[in-house]
């Protein structure tokens, strides 16, 4: 013993805990490539812009060959006599079988807006298997080819066949009263018509066969604004 | 002259380089997205109109007229404004990978874009009528089972796009609650599918026209969309 107080035993140092710190280093390196990559999805897909005037400058295309030269004059007058010849004379009807509306035009002008019924795009199938009707409003222009007052409907076969009777033997008891209303506009594709109705509860809804029903007074001006002649544009 | 500690300096030059980053990452972002109010576009002389519609006049058939300046689709026929389909908004987009746009406009104001086809296609849920059953046909008195509407049979989504040949598409975004039956979209499958397209692994629009729609109009132009139109794109 010398005296002294024994040295105290060395102490290896203490090992460095490496993987809190690899772990953050790969978090910040995944965050990098993630904002990276979602920098580089907002820039992929499609680059919208408003439509300037240089846009349009580079878009329009150039001038029709027809209205270049010395024939121009002659092209423009044949394109407007076109237009002018196709244009509805006077009044005509716009109805819309979706909207169930009917609107009575007079150039760009309202006179009449009505609540209708189209055609309700149902389908039925003569159990015989050899015939099938679609009760779809047609679409396209047409033009009122008849007008009759109090009309009669001859119930064609699927009326009968909706309604599970048997077909009458004498076409004359096919007949009915008062099923179209006062009026009837017969359009110039074969079985169509605007008539009026005894559903008006239904006005609205498309619950037609095809043909476009009328609430009466709204059938009343149309008798007593559209002639023969007059054109029906339906879409 | 006072030691600025390293460690200090570090951190300034990272917050002066993120502040730095941010206005750009902005302006990056509202470049890609924002739809600026488009400035008006050169109109087209009444004579040049005339030339360009009437050969679609006198085709017979419902055409649209896609005016520019009106930012709005117009359905028509013979030449007549039948229905206005008034749009919100209306910006240009090309495809763009990482932020760098592909393709170029090509002259496509003043010409006519055919044959187009909604996606998805338009379906109209059919009812079928059994026939016989009285108890669900109506009487003057009893409404029976009313057939539901068109607006109830055919589910409009709330964006659906007009695609024409040549890889044109006018992408139609409608704003606000669709009346009737609606067809579930999601956003997120439209924007992967625009991804895709802007990476250019699926063939993408060479030019698409996005609108913004009341979702009244945009419902109604979807349900009485009429069968491979042409589309006229008049300034």
């Amino acid at each position: 013993m010398n005296g002294l107080a024994p040295e105290p035993a060395e102490t290896s140092p203490k090992p460095r805990r490496r993987w809190p710190r690899l772990l953050a280093w790969t978090l910040a390196f995944l965050l990098v490539i993630a904002a990276c990559l979602a920098i580089a999805a907002a820039g992929t897909g499609y680059s919208y812009g408003p439509l300037s005037r240089e846009t349009v400058s580079r878009c329009v295309a150039p001038e029709p060959e027809e209205l270049r030269g010395g024939e121009a004059k002659k092209a423009v007058g044949s394109a407007e006599k076109v237009l002018e010849k196709l244009a509805p004379k006077g009044d005509f009807i716009v109805i819309d079988r979706v909207e169930n509306r009917l609107y009575l035009r007079d150039g760009d002008q309202v006179l009449l807006d009505a609540v209708v019924s189209a055609g309700a795009g149902s389908v039925l199938d003569d159990p015989s298997g050899k015939r099938k009707w679609v009760f779809d409003t047609p679409v396209g222009r047409f033009k009122v080819k008849g007008r009759r007052q109090d009309p009669l409907w001859t119930a064609p076969d699927w009326d009968y066949i909706e309604s599970g009777e048997p077909f009458p033997k004498r076409y004359s008891d096919r007949t009915q009263e008062g099923m179209l209303g006062e009026y009837a506009l017969d359009l110039d594709v074969p079985g169509y018509m605007i008539h009026g109705t005894l559903y008006t509860r239904l006005l609205g809804r498309n619950v037609s066969h095809g043909c476009v029903r009328v609430g009466r007074d709204d059938l009343r001006v149309l008798w007593k604004k559209c002639p023969i002649g007059t054109s029906v544009f339906i879409f | 002259m006072e030691k600025v500690p390293h460690r200090y300096l570090r951190f300034h030059f990272l917050t002066r380089g993120a502040l730095a980053a941010i206005p750009l990452a902005i302006a990056m972002l509202a470049s890609g997205c924002s739809a600026r109010k488009p400035s008006a576009v050169t109109a087209f002389s009444p004579e040049r109109l005339a030339v360009m519609r009437a050969p679609f006049a006198a085709s017979g058939h419902y055409y649209y007229e896609l005016r520019l300046n009106e930012k709005e689709i117009v359905l028509c026929h013979s030449g007549v404004d039948i229905m206005h389909y008034k749009a919100i908004g209306l910006s240009v987009g090309l495809p763009r990978a990482v932020w760098f746009t592909r393709g170029s406009y090509d002259q496509w104001i003043g010409t006519a874009w055919g044959e187009a086809k909604l996606d998805p296609p338009l379906v109209i849920e059919r009812v079928r009528i059994i026939p016989g059953n009285q108890s669900t046909l109506p009487t003057p008195d009893e409404a029976g089972l009313v057939p539901p509407t068109m607006e109830e049979l055919t589910p409009v989504p709330a964006s659906y796009k007009i695609l024409f040949p040549g890889s044109r598409c006018i992408q139609v975004d409608l704003q606000g609650e669709i009346t009737g039956k609606q067809k579930p979209v999601s956003r997120a499958r439209i924007w992967w599918h625009d991804f895709l397209q802007g990476l250019g692994v699926r063939k993408a629009d060479g030019l698409r026209l996005r609108l913004q729609v009341d979702a009244k109009s945009g419902a109604s132009l979807y349900r009485t969309f009429q069968p491979s139109p042409e589309f006229l794109v008049i300034p």
